[in-house]
């Protein structure tokens, strides 16, 4: 799955999980997502296109997110996509298993000299 | 449901292509859009923040081609594009599409022909529950223990042997019987032949065949006595005979006279368990009494009619039950030997066992044994035709790809992938294959029940061959392998040299001046000699069948066949007493003379050359012969009536009675075994008989011409002749042959006989028509394997033909520098033709080592001549030279009337 986003040294997989989180609140257009993720991230994570788009397609595909087509603030025609309820469900698990993961690696990070 | 929403989405984008597509631009521009948008709201200008949102984004076409790769359909969507595209680039040759596809439907549907009948004939499964379970039993090793009078196809029980088997047996959840008889519908006139089916009462019951109408027969209809017997009818017959009338039931049917009611009607698709046998009536086993009453098979043991077929109990296997009827056998065996054989004899069958044989596929009388290896051959025959055909398309599209080498040449320049190219190619070829395979699975329907047509035999009904040729699983099979395989034939090949060249060279030479390159000339070159190899293999298959049917129309019978006509007459509803009936026979034959067309006419109790037999030691000098003698009784005039001369001593007279002595008259063979080089007449010899019984002695009072006795393909051997005047138990039926060389119509025989008595059944065959439905095997393979080879000899010449044009296509530059440097015509003659006979000769060795490696394997269908028949294998390759010769001089030809100045200026 997936490409890693070279520029901003994302882990591999953990994009599709901050797309899932920045759609929690409301649906949004691509742009306003790469826009929210790089405010939420204080600037960390730029997204450009070229990773974004071929995730939002893969995360349509496996039904998590899904698009419609809606009228913008500024009177455009602009995809919006919605989280699924597979897709909560889905940002649930992945949240729970990140977590885990975060907190070993801490603990192992770390640990004294002794421990090791 | 991901799975699903994946597959859902990856079709919209196979099929809303467009859509697609304008939904993604969509959705890029207004990414764009919404970045430009929030770059001027920072303060930049609108020109810079255009430049920075582009730069951000990267290139659009990249980003789409990313989003593409998304999703299974990026791979099948390179495919569908290469299908379109070789569907474009095929209607643009229409010519060479639709001969491509025209032979590969004759190829593929030929084959798939032959190989339904070869599933009907081995591979099919009965068409009954679980087909798997059922084995056939019968004796193990069957030696001297099985004697007695054999009828039916496949006589392997008695009557008695099958009902101790069906109440000891406990290997089987059941078993069932069997036995094919012939039997007549017909009330009075001319006979009317329909296939009878003795059936045990659970026959249908264990097979687990359901009535298409009414009720099969069940255990109550077969029982001791039989009351008012049970019919059911088989579906064709039903169809045929009443039309498929559902009002049927309950009717009554006359089977030789005899009323029985029918009951039912079997499934279309339930045709009996014998491979290429279908039953038109079957009754129970206890009707047989019913039939005959005089010559009962019930209670006569040594009357071996019946097959058996068992169905495995749960849990049993093949070989346990085997076990279970070894362990059984002693006491069946011996509750069941017949009285009065011979006490070697009596102990052979009391000392066999019975064994169990799969029989998924169900038994076989004759049609298994008759037709499989011939359809094999057949089918072997067709392959090659097809793998000859293919190779002629090979070079059709060699020749395409070869005008095709600039826009193969340029799209290799302009970075397409080797393999991509080779693709495209393939599914070219493959679009070709598909096209032939469905039209020649169409037509094989066509073809199969055309070659089963040809089977069919003029004669009785009961004779004929039939065979289900319902479309299944195996035949389709087979004709998507075939068509694999001979895409890949055609297909591989040509892509793979096409593709091949490198980029510069192709781009600079053109094809007309390159003579540097010769690597698609040689493919071709291969092609040629594989055709002409196969191709010879197969002429010499053809001319080898075509001679063997050849040999047996011409081989001498010791008959004059033509003229004669043979006319069965039943009289079994006259009830005419034993002791009339040799008088009864005279009047017959008496009426039968005096019929208009008629010169002679006499009786014979088996008929020549249609298979019967009657087969039995003798006694010479008080010394029992180590071969047994054919025999046969026959009445005054009866070779005349068959064109056999007599060449020594005189034929039967009235005189020879049942009071006076014993006469016989012998053929030359017997008189030689009998008496060496002297003069046989007056000799004698006695024919063996039962322990106790006293063996008559016969006094030989004529020696006739040798004739062929039960076939066309047997040597001359001993026959003996009795004369039926001497018969003390004539049978209520009588054959007769009859001269009439300007012919004569059923109607004035039928006629002759209904004078004498109207109750006689007549049932009349020209004998040169009995001769010829004998030889309906040999036919079809010598038709079938002489169309084949002629097709392929024709197919090689052509390859032939275009390899050496093509050669003189590509070498006119250099052909035209030899001219203008003064070589003769004839020096550019030989330069062409060298290459042909080259080929020629490869191909030719090639083909008469296969050949001879071959023919060894059909050596028992052969006749008259060795598998390395020399004449054969001399004039094929000669035959083959020549042909060649004249293919490749035409192109030769041309060669030598290039111009020089013209294929200089062309560069």
């Amino acid at each position: 799955m997936g490409t890693e986003d070279k520029s901003s040294g994302l882990v591999q997989g953990t994009l599709y999980m901050l797309i899932l989180k920045t759609l929690t609140l409301e649906p949004m257009h691509g742009y306003g997502i790469g826009v929210r993720l790089e405010q939420i991230s204080k600037g960390v994570f730029q997204v450009n296109g070229g990773s974004l788009f071929p995730a939002l397609r893969r995360l349509e595909r496996d039904g998590l997110i899904a698009g419609e087509w809606l009228v913008t603030e500024n009177n455009r025609r602009a995809k919006y996509y919605k989280l699924t309820t597979q897709g909560r469900a889905k940002l649930k698990r992945e949240t729970r298993n990140w977590e885990v993961q975060t907190d070993a690696i801490a603990s192992v990070l770390k640990a004294s000299l002794g421990e090791l | 449901m991901a799975p699903i929403s994946r597959l859902t989405a990856g079709l919209r984008r196979l099929l809303r292509r467009a859509r697609v597509e304008q939904e993604m631009d969509d959705e890029l521009r207004e990414f764009l859009e919404a970045s430009i948008e929030r770059k001027t709201h920072a303060g930049m200008t609108r020109e810079a923040a255009i430049r920075a949102a582009r730069l951000e984004l990267g290139s659009a076409e990249a980003v789409k081609d990313q989003i593409r790769d998304i999703g299974w359909e990026s791979v099948v969507e390179p495919v569908i594009q290469d299908v379109r595209y070789a569907f474009r680039s095929l209607r643009k040759a229409p010519g060479l599409t639709a001969v491509t596809v025209a032979t590969l439907a004759l190829g593929i549907g030929a084959n798939t022909a032959i190989f339904h009948l070869v599933d009907a004939v081995r591979l099919r499964p009965l068409p009954v529950d679980h087909p798997e379970q059922l084995v056939e039993i019968r004796m193990a090793n069957p030696g001297r223990g099985r004697t007695g009078t054999f009828a039916g196809r496949r006589p392997l029980f008695t009557n008695a042997l099958w009902e101790e088997l069906h109440g000891r047996q406990q290997a089987f959840a059941g078993v069932v019987a069997w036995g094919a008889y012939p039997v007549n519908l017909s009330n009075r006139g001319e006979a009317q032949f329909a296939q009878g089916l003795w059936v045990s009462g659970d026959f249908f019951s264990v097979l687990g065949v359901t009535p298409h109408l009414g009720r099969l027969l069940a255990s109550s209809d077969d029982r001791p006595g039989c009351g008012s017997p049970a019919a059911v009818l088989g579906y064709d017959f039903w169809r045929r005979q009443y039309g498929g009338d559902g009002t049927v039931i309950g009717k009554s049917l006359l089977l030789d006279g005899h009323p029985f009611e029918i009951v039912g009607v079997a499934p279309r698709r339930f045709t009996g368990l014998e491979v290429g046998r279908a039953f038109d009536v079957a009754t129970p086993i206890c009707a047989e009494r019913i039939l005959n009453p005089e010559q009962g098979a019930l209670n006569d043991r040594a009357w071996w009619w019946l097959t058996v077929l068992g169905r495995l109990a749960p849990g049993w296997s093949v070989d346990r039950a085997s076990n279970h009827l070894a362990a059984i056998s002693p006491g069946i065996f011996q509750t069941t030997v017949a009285p009065g054989l011979p006490p070697d004899v009596a102990q052979a069958y009391v000392g066999s066992t019975l064994k169990a044989f799969p029989a998924s596929t169900g038994v076989s009388g004759t049609v298994r044994e008759d037709y499989e290896t011939p359809l094999w051959v057949l089918l072997v025959v067709a392959g090659a035709v097809l793998i000859i055909a293919s190779a002629n398309i090979a070079t059709l599209l060699l020749a395409r790809a070869t005008t095709r080498e600039r826009e193969i040449a340029v799209r290799l320049a302009l970075g397409a992938s080797r393999g991509r190219l080779i693709r495209q190619l393939l599914v070219e070829s493959a679009l070709l294959a598909v096209a032939g395979a469905v039209a020649g699975l169409f037509l094989s329907q066509t073809l199969s029940e055309g070659l089963v047509g040809l089977l069919r035999t003029s004669g009785f009904q009961f004779f004929g061959v039939t065979f289900n040729l319902d479309p299944n699983w195996r035949v389709l099979l087979f004709g998507t392998a075939v068509t694999l395989v001979t895409c890949v034939l055609f297909g591989v090949a040509p892509a793979l040299l096409s593709t091949r060249a490198s980029n510069g060279t192709l781009l600079r030479a053109t094809a007309r001046t390159r003579t540097d390159d010769r690597r698609p000339g040689r493919a071709r070159g291969g092609l040629v000699v594989a055709q002409v190899a196969l191709s010879l293999a197969l002429v010499v298959t053809a001319l080898l069948f075509a001679r063997t049917l050849h040999n047996l129309t011409t081989v001498q019978s010791g008959f004059d066949l033509d003229g004669v006509t043979m006319a069965v007459v039943d009289y079994q509803r006259a009830n005419v007493p034993a002791q009339s009936r040799l008088d009864f026979q005279s009047r017959l034959l008496d009426a039968l003379r005096a019929a208009p067309g008629v010169q002679s006419a006499a009786t014979v109790r088996f008929v020549p050359l249609t298979g019967e037999s009657w087969i039995q030691n003798v006694v010479i000098d008080g010394v029992q012969h180590q071969k047994k003698i054919g025999f046969n009784r026959v009445s005054p005039a009866f070779f005349q009536t068959m064109g056999t001369p007599l060449v020594a001593g005189r034929d039967f007279t009235p005189t020879d009675t049942v009071d006076s002595r014993r006469v016989a008259i012998v053929n030359e063979s017997f008189a030689r075994t009998l008496v060496g080089g002297r003069n046989p007449i007056g000799s004698t010899f006695q024919m063996s008989a039962a322990p106790g019984a006293t063996p008559p002695t016969f006094e030989v009072i004529g020696v006739v011409r040798d004739t062929k006795y039960t076939g066309l393909r047997e040597p001359f051997e001993p026959i003996a002749f009795l004369p039926t005047t001497q018969e003390r138990r004539p049978l209520e039926y009588v054959n007769t042959v009859l001269r009439a060389s300007g012919g004569v119509t059923t109607r004035t025989l039928t006629d002759a006989v209904s004078r004498v008595e109207p109750r006689a059944v007549v049932l009349v065959q020209s004998f040169r028509a009995q001769v010829a439905d004998s030889l309906v095997r040999e036919r079809l393979v010598a038709m079938l394997s002489g169309f084949f080879g002629a097709v392929a000899a024709l197919l090689a010449m052509l390859g032939l033909y275009g390899v050496v044009s093509y050669g003189v296509t590509q070498r006119t530059r250099e052909i035209g520098i030899r001219t203008a440097l003064g070589a003769a015509p004839s020096a550019v003659l030989a330069l062409v033709l060298r290459q042909s006979l080259l080929l020629t000769a490869i191909g030719v060795a090639l083909g008469v080592g296969a050949a001879g490696l071959g023919t060894r394997y059909f050596e028992a269908m052969l006749f008259g001549l060795e598998p390395l028949d020399p004449a054969t294998f001399m004039a094929v390759p000669c035959g083959f030279a020549l042909l060649s010769a004249v293919a490749a001089y035409v192109p030769a030809r041309r060669a030598t009337r290039v111009d020089p100045l013209i294929a200089l200026r062309q560069e």
